[in-house]
């Protein structure tokens, strides 16, 4: 060993004196045991650490996982058209409706998801009358399918319907595509379960009115680079999924001219109220950005990345790289935040919304320490309880995105990549930024909040991985 | 030009505003006349020209390398340099937050100490192993004291540690010296050109302070596990700190210590002893030493005891060297006594050199914890019976108990408990010092004799107790202090293990029941 000793020490410090008095450089784990102390899951993360190795001797877990962050990293998200769902998606067959989330256990979906449902039935005409409109969910002719499967992210109850426009994003890095819907505002809107005439109407205009000035404003301009709104928004105190206002003024400011031009004049104060009455109108933009750059790791051989990460109202889901398109599943907790007045723990709906894609690409809770607004108001006290957030995260991530530099952490860039073995081996779960829906349907958000994937979640992809990678159970 | 000089890091680059911070820091550190630190772009060139600072060197430079100019008389020069290179380097203190956190995890750890290359690991055995497997996968070696890890895990872990090039010290390794650094529990002994190879820790500090003690120090010292060199194991990390020695220049010889070494295993080390190039003397403890010692050739001597270790070493290394030191205090004959011998070690190892040195000259049955050639075993926590030697370390005791050396009290309490048993004619124990000992060794010894002697009404004086002190006086306390204490007390204090044997076993040997 011709270098000068260089110590860390992971657990008792009694050996550390001999160590001090010579003045070799010596550092102490703050440790505690791995995966919550349970010896069977420390037993997994020892062989997959000894055995998962290549001809070389080196990690293929890591090499596959600097894979796939590379190729996230290498993405370019961009919004090119907008396009009716029905057209533009292949699997989505008549008289079907997707959903966030995992596959729903039951027909039985929770109050927002049922409510928005409904919606969708009557804004479709496929029945007249809500009665009617539950009769035929309930009758088996409509067919729920979750948005993953179609390339689709859409955020709280996540209901998509053949006529509804979707923004189409391409990563012009891959040719991938993905959608989302178009978000409708805050309050009484169909994500939130809510159907009533004012709701479909919305809905009404936005197909017939916003969805074809915007697809030919965006048409016109050649595209929108979503990227650098991101990047710019992170610097200016968003982080993408509880809070777009930056966002949002950027989006409107890149494509108010072209509007202007495209869009008819009889329309276009509307079509200007309606974006800039929004604040989180870049929410679903920005979903699908991140949907489509996580695609591009997708199905890489041994990579531990977290794909996705969604909820159904009900259960949490996510994938995992190597283990391809399958659904890993268990029921979603509840939210921990700050209820709006009047409303508290008990009226909340379980988490909901394929928005969790965000904290996949190293956003939303990830990115926390660009917005201590927000951590202000799910209840951090100082600035530093602000950062925090974001420094877990780097423990459970790949590395971090140079695209998106975070001021507050020194121009570190977002920490991006979940790695499903961190996850489990530290115990820290991945942080999501969320909106709280009333569980009755068409009450809309009563609270902001963190929530996580349920730990059994991680251990039970873990498991899987493992058997996958060493062939065991 | 004079008195320029330039330093030109080729891709190295810093912002302005950083190069302006570090330029008027280093000049003021330093004491230099001037700092100037630009990128090599043509801009930053002209001004370097036009300031007089245009060197070759620096006009060579690219706009992607970092060029400073030091303008400084001759003896400030070396001072502006260091200055200038610390400021580049980026340390804990200045690193992002990210970095400046407390490290709760080892891949933190190496960030902010990228030049870590030893990881100390002493949690408990189920997680000890991923710790350690994380460790080594990192490129680090591995101090793994931790035990409970079983043998195929162990395998595993020195199959990934020989992949990677490194070491794996353990499991249940507690002792190592790294370029005159004690590791864990070990000695403040010199630094020199012996380097030695052990199972076992306590056999480390033992030839390492006796070696200190005529002067040899020791190069490095690699723990290997206690499993080690059994077949199942096989020497994995054996052979590997062997090599390791091989390529150390300080090296001159090798010493190797193996508890109860495989047959498979030893074939295998002879292999290694072969590609050395170094003279290697062996200890195998627990194997029949006469078959051994008819192998003595190509430069490897096999020996019978740790003592024979040392003298081998001297002899090979510093042949003129007194080795009398070794031998003190020495002590007169014992006066002649019936009854039995007691040993209550805190270690195997020197347990068993004890037993060895004294069972030719015990007739009666001895018994022990340890599995000691030609001793009955004695069942676990049972009294001693007959002539005993007792490892107050192992297994059956420090299981849920702390280990001896750290907390002594159970072995006094058994050394009491000795003395207080008529039958006992002597005893005779070990003091082992050094970091991470208890530090009042002796005076507990003392106590615990105070007590046997009010419990038995001074009967018990007359009783011979017989120890050795493995230390240096650089320990903390010394040896030197603890062989005061302890001679004050009426105890006979010999220079080594072997040789407090052989006085213990003298008490016994010229009586007929003895």
């Amino acid at each position: 060993m011709a270098n000068e000793l260089q110590v860390v020490t992971i657990g008792l410090d009694d050996f550390t004196p001999a160590l001090r008095e010579r003045d070799v450089p010596c550092l102490n784990v703050l440790w505690k045991p791995p995966a919550q102390g349970d010896p069977e899951l420390t037993d997994i993360l020892f062989r997959l650490t000894v055995f998962d190795r290549d001809a070389d001797g080196r990690s293929r877990i890591n090499a596959a996982n600097r894979k796939a962050l590379a190729a996230v990293l290498a993405s370019r998200p961009v919004l090119r058209r907008v396009v009716r769902a029905g057209d533009a998606l292949p699997g989505l067959r008549d008289r079907m409706l997707l959903h966030a989330g995992p596959p729903l256990r039951t027909v039985e979906a929770c109050g927002p998801m049922r409510g928005a449902m409904v919606g969708a039935v009557l804004y479709e005409g496929w029945a007249a009358t809500e009665p009617e409109a539950e009769a035929l969910l309930d009758s088996g002719r409509v067919t729920v399918s979750p948005t993953y499967g179609h390339g689709v992210a859409a955020p709280m109850a996540g209901v998509v319907s053949p006529s509804m426009p979707l923004f189409q994003v391409e990563n012009t890095t891959t040719g991938g595509v993905a959608y989302s819907p178009i978000n409708e505002g805050i309050g009484h809107v169909l994500r939130f379960g809510a159907n009533n005439p004012p709701v479909i109407k919305r809905l009404a205009w936005i197909e017939e009115i916003l969805a074809p000035a915007m697809d030919r404003a965006v048409t016109a301009l050649g595209g929108i680079s979503l990227g650098d709104i991101i990047a710019q928004a992170v610097l200016m105190g968003d982080e993408l999924h509880q809070r777009n206002v930056a966002a949002s003024l950027f989006f409107h400011k890149r494509i108010a001219a072209a509007l202007a031009e495209q869009a008819d004049s009889d329309h276009l104060a509307d079509i200007v109220r309606f974006l800039a009455g929004n604040e989180q109108f870049f929410l679903n933009l920005a979903m699908a950005a991140a949907r489509v750059c996580m695609d591009s790791a997708r199905n890489i051989p041994h990579s531990s990345l977290v794909t996705s990460m969604s909820r159904n109202g009900t259960d949490f889901g996510l994938t995992v790289s190597a283990l391809g398109d399958t659904w890993l599943t268990a029921p979603s907790l509840l939210p921990r935040g700050l209820y709006f007045p009047g409303y508290s723990e008990d009226d909340a709906n379980p988490d909901m919304g394929d928005s969790a894609i965000m904290e996949c690409y190293g956003l939303g809770g990830f990115a926390m320490a660009a917005a201590p607004l927000v951590a202000r108001f799910l209840g951090a006290g100082d600035l530093r309880e602000a950062l925090q957030f974001s420094l877990d995260m780097a423990h459970i991530t790949v590395g971090t995105n140079p695209d998106y530099p975070i001021p507050t952490l020194d121009f570190s860039g977002t920490p991006t990549g979940i790695d499903l073995l961190k996850v489990v081996a530290t115990g820290i779960a991945p942080v999501i930024n969320s909106g709280v829906a009333h569980k009755r349907a068409g009450m809309g958000q009563v609270g902001a909040g963190l929530t996580t994937p349920p730990m059994e979640l991680m251990t039970k992809a873990l498991r899987l991985f493992h058997s996958k990678e060493l062939g065991q159970t | 030009m004079e008195n320029v000089h330039t330093l030109v890091l080729r891709s190295v680059y810093r912002d302005s505003a950083f190069l302006m911070r570090l330029s008027s820091s280093a000049r003021e550190a330093s004491g230099a006349d001037q700092v100037s630190a630009l990128m090599g772009t043509p801009g930053n060139k002209d001004l370097l020209a036009a300031s007089g600072l245009l060197t070759a060197a620096a006009a060579e430079a690219g706009p992607n390398d970092l060029v400073v100019s030091i303008v400084a008389a001759p003896d400030r020069l070396a001072a502006a340099r260091k200055a200038v290179e610390e400021r580049l380097t980026p340390t804990a203190a200045t690193a992002t937050p990210l970095a400046r956190q407390q490290a709760k995890s080892l891949g933190q750890a190496l960030r902010v100490q990228p030049g870590t290359n030893l990881a100390i690991i002493s949690t408990a055995g189920d997680y000890a192993k991923f710790e350690a497997a994380q460790a080594l996968a990192a490129g680090l070696d591995v101090l793994l004291y931790s035990d409970n890890i079983a043998v195929p895990d162990e395998v595993a872990l020195k199959g990934l540690a020989r992949e990677k090039g490194r070491l794996l010290m353990g499991p249940d390794c507690g002792t190592a010296l790294f370029q005159g650094v004690p590791l864990g529990f070990a000695n403040n002994v010199r630094r020199g050109t012996v380097g030695l190879v052990a199972s076992s820790g306590t056999g480390i500090q033992e030839v390492s302070c006796l070696l200190d003690r005529c002067g040899l120090g020791i190069s490095y010292a690699y723990g290997t596990g206690r499993r080690d060199f059994f077949d199942a194991v096989g020497g994995v990390t054996a052979a590997a700190a062997l090599e390791r020695l091989r390529d150390d220049d300080d090296t001159k010889a090798i010493l190797v210590i193996a508890q109860a070494p495989g047959e498979e295993t030893r074939r295998r080390m002879a292999e290694v002893y072969k590609t050395l190039g170094k003279p290697v003397l062996t200890r195998y403890i627990g194997v029949d030493d006469a078959r051994l010692r008819n192998s003595d050739r190509d430069g490897v001597q096999h020996v019978g005891t740790l003592l024979d270790l040392v003298l081998g070493a001297v002899r090979l290394l510093a042949p003129a060297l007194d080795t009398g030191d070794l031998f003190l205090p020495n002590a007169p004959p014992p006066a002649p006594r019936r009854g039995f011998l007691r040993g209550v070690f805190s270690g195997g190892t020197l347990c068993q050199e004890a037993a060895q040195e004294a069972l030719p000259r015990l007739r009666r049955d001895v018994y022990s914890n340890v599995p000691i050639p030609g001793t009955k075993p004695l069942p676990a926590r049972a009294a001693s019976v007959s002539h005993t030697f007792v490892d107050m370390g192992g297994d059956e005791f420090t299981v849920g108990h702390p280990h001896p050396m750290l907390f002594p009290e159970e072995k006094m309490e058994r050394i009491t408990a000795e003395l207080y048993d008529p039958d006992t004619a002597v005893v005779l124990t070990d003091l082992v010092l050094g970091y991470g000992t208890c530090r009042e060794q002796a005076k507990l010894l003392v106590r615990a004799l105070d007590k046997a002697s009010s419990m038995t009404g001074g009967r018990c004086r007359d009783c011979l107790v017989v120890a050795s002190v493995t230390g240096t006086d650089a320990d903390t306390p010394s040896r030197s202090e603890e062989m005061a204490i302890l001679r004050e007390a009426g105890v006979v204090v010999l220079g080594n293990t072997v040789m407090a044997a052989r006085h213990a076993a003298q008490a016994l040997a010229g009586v007929v029941d003895g």
